[in-house]
């Protein structure tokens, strides 16, 4: 494990990239004043701090290529290429939302930029994916699959099982487990037998990397290998992304099983401030340009607020619309 | 094969039960033999057997207790063959006899009285059935496993209507004592047509001494036959609210009449020639008889909708007297009468006569020609006086508000408290000091008065209005409608038009017995 | 017309609608030489190929989730649990996954998944080997649930469910597997949510389905003995219920027996007796009675089991109580 010395990308790309890590960070910055201020009811699990992760792995990704994604979803679904406004939408419960209101923050799917859905069972998603991996591969159309899930799913049947079929079928996936540390409230070191879930690749037959999941184009690297690796007929790789969510849990987590301590230490490998120092290290733009970012992706969180709030409510009949196909739906 | 019944002992009696039989299956009796022995209220009696014959089944044996005129077993040959079971009424096992008040164990077996004793268990199939048939609960003995009345419990009282078809034996019997029968109570009675075969709606009174023997009965909801009534006929059709007076004597092939018939006392249908085959009455809704009217139905007789037949007019379908070898035409033809006519009293109608609608016949008069419709006839032989034209629309208009709606407000003032008249365009409403108002509005609009009270609409609505708002009646002068709820104030007015001549469907006579509303009967406390 | 088994008409509704449709594959366990615990895929394994039969480990959770996703990317998944009791395995994918995306995630989902599962008890496999579970999937919207009685339905049903864009539970009673009957060679696929009369009645409605319609049938035999003619209506299938077919025979005979082999409470039958209470109260000549199985886990002695489970003489007992 180590950070990649060169940033292989161009300058264009490397705007994109910070422009996709100060996009997720804003708007989930956002959600939880939102929540906080009653415009979105329920709750949300902020992806603070975890931005690297989903923006490198899917920097690895082709459009046609799919991801699975987790309760902790919206970067999952923002850096597939979902869009800011209906996501906010569907947050607000609006009609103009990605479920037309009626799925929430943690039931989302954009099908159109390869997004097949978060999913509120820890755990849940990762069958599911390793359904879209074997489609794949009996349509032979060459697509991959990386599936998201988080350290706390390492210890439910579904894993075990998926990356067992996942292995003897030989199927397109990338298991990436955003080691986090914790699981709600509980830590790795409580939940799990062993330190690095990397190692339980080998129960399964198939590789298992660890990536400074902090490093966005580390994980893109790391992500690529596996991505080749699957797209090849190759099978299957678990790759474990250590990881930190700067908030808690959830908007009402208040963080007694953590201490601030740890939680400084890890902010100073944010992501989003690494980033911008390597581009500004090697040239790739101007503090002014990468200011100009930040300030875009601000609007740009304004603009899906502002959609949302103006969107209209779901009609009293969308609730029974949609249930099955053939159905008339409203969204 | 001969039917055994219980015979009516007295004239209280309801029920018996069967103590004892001096015949088994197989053995053969004589006429007049004592055959079984029953026990009533009253008295233990031997009751001997009316044929001779093989004692081919026992259908109630010893211990069962049966209502009157039940079926108890079967007197014939050894080789003919029994009825089918199902036809025949099966008595109901013994209940412990206990000496109680006879009159009230000569009711009708009531339906088993679940634990609040102001219900009658019924399974929700046989209420509903009940009430689309119009068959009062408390009447039916129930069959069903905890004694409930069930569907077929309901059905078996009340057979689907157009059917009525009388059970042969029960007639017979009725023509052999008819004196027995005549003195049972209505409730009784109408209970005993039913389960033979009657189709008789809910609320019909059939008053003591009356009797009626017809192969098809089919009386509708709320019909009374008056007292000492004799009707026989091969098809009695009678519709709702058909009122006969007392003494009606009803002697023909087939009489059929429509709703709300008022025919008063001492009217005669048939006379002479009743047994012809052409002899039937067929009357229209609302009609009125009165009293001693006298309509012959040796040949059709046919009367529209509302026709008025005068006390003591006649009509005849056939000649009388004088004989044909002296030249007599010797007539017989039927007479035909279309709606709204008026045969004043005393007026007698030849044979062959159609008379139009809307005529009216004056008071004495003898009409032996047709008479052209919408014209006044009068005299001896009766010879048109004017032809009767119907007033436009604008002068119904000012008749009822010129004349009518003052009457109304003299009379509404008269029964008690202020009317104050308040105009309103074309409207005059008669409001009374308690809240309640009538109105006269020539036109209904449909969105009118959504009152806070009572109130009573006249106007000329059309064909499209069919609801009116809460709390209002609405009397539509064009169409002859009566539309909403009905009270005291809705059937002064409804009194007032009738006694001018303006008359509403759903037709009543009699509004303080109930009203109906579609199909149901709602009846009034 | 040809007569098959069971099983027979299920497999040759897989094996047309694999040659139909490239995109139809199975999963299951030992579905492939080994043919599927009942037979039922016996055959196909040679015929298509392991990758369209997919023999899996024993993973039912993951093999019903992998099936989720085959069905929302393009394919038509039918998988076979070999026991019903084992759904409950699977039950966080089927219940919390295939019935809801759609709803959640909107119309750009379609999730094309046939489950099929034999249910039953009877011949002494204990009580994890022997329920009726479909009650539970009345109450989780988003899934359709069918319950072929007869061969012919079975090919009908089955058919119409693979074609079917959404998730579907195809529940096979086994002690049906054997048993024959009439399959047309091109019949029409069955409509899923439609009842059928197999035998009509005045006196009583018998409700039933699955293996039950047979029992149900028996019943009517003795009940017709005693001159008590009872309707039996096939159900066909539980999601969506054919509730008009229910409350018209209702209407008509005003009394009305639910028959079913899962348990009495919460049962399939407390939800028809529900409905024909609120919909057709005013028809019934007599309480609606439920013939289901005793509120217990299935005993495996055979002296127990038909005791726990209804037979055609539990059928007749009812309906004798009603009629009196």
């Amino acid at each position: 494990m180590g950070a990649a010395t060169t940033v292989p990308l161009s300058a264009v790309e490397a705007r994109r990239v910070l422009f996709q890590l100060t996009l997720i960070r804003a708007f989930e910055e956002r959600v939880l004043k939102l929540v906080s201020d009653g415009s979105i009811r329920g709750t949300t699990h902020p992806y603070v701090g975890q931005e690297a992760v989903a923006v490198g792995a899917c920097l690895a990704l082709r459009p046609d290529d799919w991801v699975i994604s987790t309760h902790r979803g919206h970067g999952h679904l923002l850096a597939k290429g979902g869009d800011a406004n209906r996501l906010m939408a569907e947050l607000f419960g609006k009609a103009t939302g990605y479920g037309g209101g009626k799925g929430g923050t943690q039931h989302m799917a954009d099908y159109a930029v390869g997004h097949l859905g978060s999913n509120g069972i820890t755990g849940g998603g990762i069958p599911i994916g390793t359904g879209a991996a074997l489609s794949a591969h009996m349509r032979r159309t060459g697509q991959v699959v990386a599936i998201f899930f988080g350290d706390g799913a390492v210890n439910q049947g579904t894993f075990h099982e998926s990356l067992n079929l996942a292995a003897l079928w030989r199927l397109p996936a990338v298991y990436v487990c955003e080691n986090n540390l914790y699981a709600m409230s509980t830590s790795v070191r409580e939940a799990c037998a062993i330190e690095h879930i990397a190692e339980r690749a080998a129960a399964y037959g198939m590789p298992g990397v660890q990536v400074d999941g902090m490093d966005v184009l580390a994980v893109a690297a790391t992500v690529r290998s596996a991505v080749e690796r699957a797209r090849a007929g190759r099978g299957p790789s678990l790759i474990e992304c250590k990881t930190y969510r700067f908030l808690g849990h959830s908007k009402s987590d208040q963080r007694v099983y953590r201490s601030r301590e740890e939680e400084a230490t890890w902010r100073e490998r944010d992501p989003i401030t690494r980033f911008r120092t390597r581009l500004l290290e090697h040239d790739l733009a101007s503090a002014a340009e990468l200011d100009a970012v930040a300030r875009d992706a601000i609007a740009a969180v304004d603009a899906a607020v502002e959609f949302a709030r103006t969107s209209p409510f779901p009609a009293p009949d969308a609730l029974t619309a949609g249930l099955f196909a053939d159905d008339a739906c409203a969204s | 094969m001969h039917p055994v019944v219980l015979p009516i002992l007295d004239a209280n009696m309801t029920h018996g039960v069967i103590r004892a039989w001096f015949k088994r299956e197989g053995d053969e009796v004589r006429c007049g033999e004592a055959l079984f022995e029953v026990e009533t209220d009253k008295v233990n009696a031997e009751v001997v057997a009316d044929v001779a014959g093989i004692v081919r089944q026992i259908v109630a044996p010893a211990g069962t207790r049966v209502p009157v005129l039940a079926v108890l077993a079967f007197v014939g040959a050894p080789d003919e063959a029994l009825p089918a079971a199902e036809r025949w009424h099966t008595p109901a096992p013994a209940e412990a006899v206990a000496p109680a008040d006879s009159l009230e164990r000569a009711r009708p077996a009531p339906g088993v009285l679940d634990a609040r004793q102001d219900r009658v268990a019924a399974s929700p199939a046989a209420r509903r059935l009940a009430r689309e048939r119009g068959v009062a609960l408390e009447n039916l003995r129930g069959t069903g496993p905890r004694g409930e009345i069930t569907r077929a419990d309901v059905e078996a009282a009340s057979p689907p209507a157009g059917n009525g078809q009388m059970d042969r034996a029960f007639l017979d019997l009725l023509r052999r004592d008819p004196a027995a029968f005549r003195a049972l109570a209505s409730e009784l009675k109408v209970h005993l047509y039913r389960q033979h075969g009657a189709c008789i709606a809910e609320g019909v009174r059939i008053e003591p001494g009356a009797l009626v023997i017809a192969a098809q009965i089919s009386i509708g909801a709320a019909s009374t036959i008056g007292a000492d009534s004799n009707i026989e006929c091969d098809t009695l059709r009678l519709g709702r609210l058909v009122a006969f007076g007392k003494r009606t004597r009803v002697r023909c092939r087939s009489v059929e009449i429509g709703d709300a018939l008022w025919s008063k006392d001492d009217v005669v249908i048939g006379g002479g020639g009743g047994e012809e085959a052409g002899a039937c009455l067929r009357a229209g809704d609302a009609c009125f008889f009165g009293e001693g009217a006298y309509l012959n139905t040796c040949q059709p007789l046919t009367l529209g909708d509302e026709v008025c037949i005068g006390s003591r007019a006649m009509l005849f379908t056939h000649s009388h007297w004088q004989s044909v070898l002296r030249g007599s035409p010797s007539l017989f033809a039927p007479i035909t009468v279309g709606d709204h006519v008026f045969i004043g009293n005393q007026a007698f109608v030849f044979p062959g006569v159609t008379i139009g609608a809307g005529a009216t016949v004056m008071v004495n008069s003898f009409v032996a020609l047709n008479v052209p419709a919408d014209t006044l006839v009068g005299g001896v032989p009766a010879q048109v006086v004017r032809h009767m034209a119907t007033p436009s629309r604008d002068e119904q208009v000012a008749i009822v508000r010129d004349r009518l709606v003052p009457e109304l407000a003299a009379l509404l003032a008269a029964h008690g408290g202020q009317v104050a008249q308040h105009v309103d365009g074309a409207a005059i409403t008669l409001n009374l000091n308690d809240g309640r108002g009538v109105r006269f509005t020539p036109a209904w609009n449909g969105t009118e008065p959504r009152p806070q009270q009572r109130l009573v609409v006249l106007a000329f609505a059309d064909a499209t209005t069919t609801t009116v708002p809460p709390r209002v009646t609405l009397f539509d002068l064009a169409g002859s409608r009566v539309l909403g709820m009905q009270d005291d104030l809705s059937d002064e007015v409804r009194e007032f038009c009738r006694r001018r001549g303006i008359r509403f469907r759903p037709f009543a006579w009699r509004y303080r017995v109930g009203h109906f509303e579609g199909e149901r009967f709602i009846g009034r406390a | 017309m040809r007569e098959l088994t069971y099983w027979q008409a299920l497999q040759e509704a897989l094996r047309e609608e694999m040659q139909r449709d490239p995109a139809v594959f199975l999963m299951g366990e030992d579905i492939g030489a080994y043919g599927g615990a009942f037979g039922v895929t016996r055959g196909l394994l040679a015929e298509f190929g392991a990758e369209r039969v997919r023999c899996t480990p024993i993973s039912e959770a993951s093999i019903v989730g992998a099936a989720i996703g085959a069905a929302l990317t393009g394919m038509r998944p039918v998988v076979e649990i070999m026991f019903m009791d084992f759904l409950t395995l699977a039950m966080d994918q089927l219940a919390n996954h295939a019935a809801k995306v759609r709803y959640m995630y909107g119309p750009q989902v379609r999730v094309p998944l046939v489950l099929r599962t034999p249910a039953g008890g009877g011949r002494c496999y204990g009580a994890t080997h022997s329920q009726s579970l479909e009650a539970w999937f009345l109450h989780v919207p988003g899934v359709k649930v069918i319950a072929p009685a007869t061969p012919a339905d079975a090919k009908a049903l089955l058919r119409a469910a693979i074609r079917d864009d959404n998730p579907v539970l195809c529940v096979e009673h086994k002690l049906l597997y054997a048993t024959t009957g009439p399959v047309p060679d091109d019949g029409e696929l069955g409509g899923i949510g439609r009842a059928v009369v197999r035998r009509p009645g005045r006196d009583v409605t018998l409700v039933a389905y699955s293996y039950y319609v047979g029992v149900a049938l028996e019943a009517a035999q003795q009940l017709a003995g005693d001159g008590i003619e009872a309707e039996v209506l096939d159900l066909r299938s539980l999601v969506p219920m054919d509730s008009d077919a229910i409350l018209a025979s209702v209407r008509k005979t005003g009394r009305l027996v639910c028959v079913e082999e899962g348990t009495r409470t919460g049962g399939v039958g407390a939800e028809i007796a529900a409905r024909v209470a609120e919909d057709a109260y005013e028809y019934l000549d007599a309480p609606i009675r439920r013939v289901a199985a005793a509120d217990v886990p299935i005993p495996f002695s055979p002296a127990l089991e038909p005791l726990a489970l209804p037979q055609s003489g539990d059928i007749v007992g009812a309906v004798r109580r009603m009629l009196k």
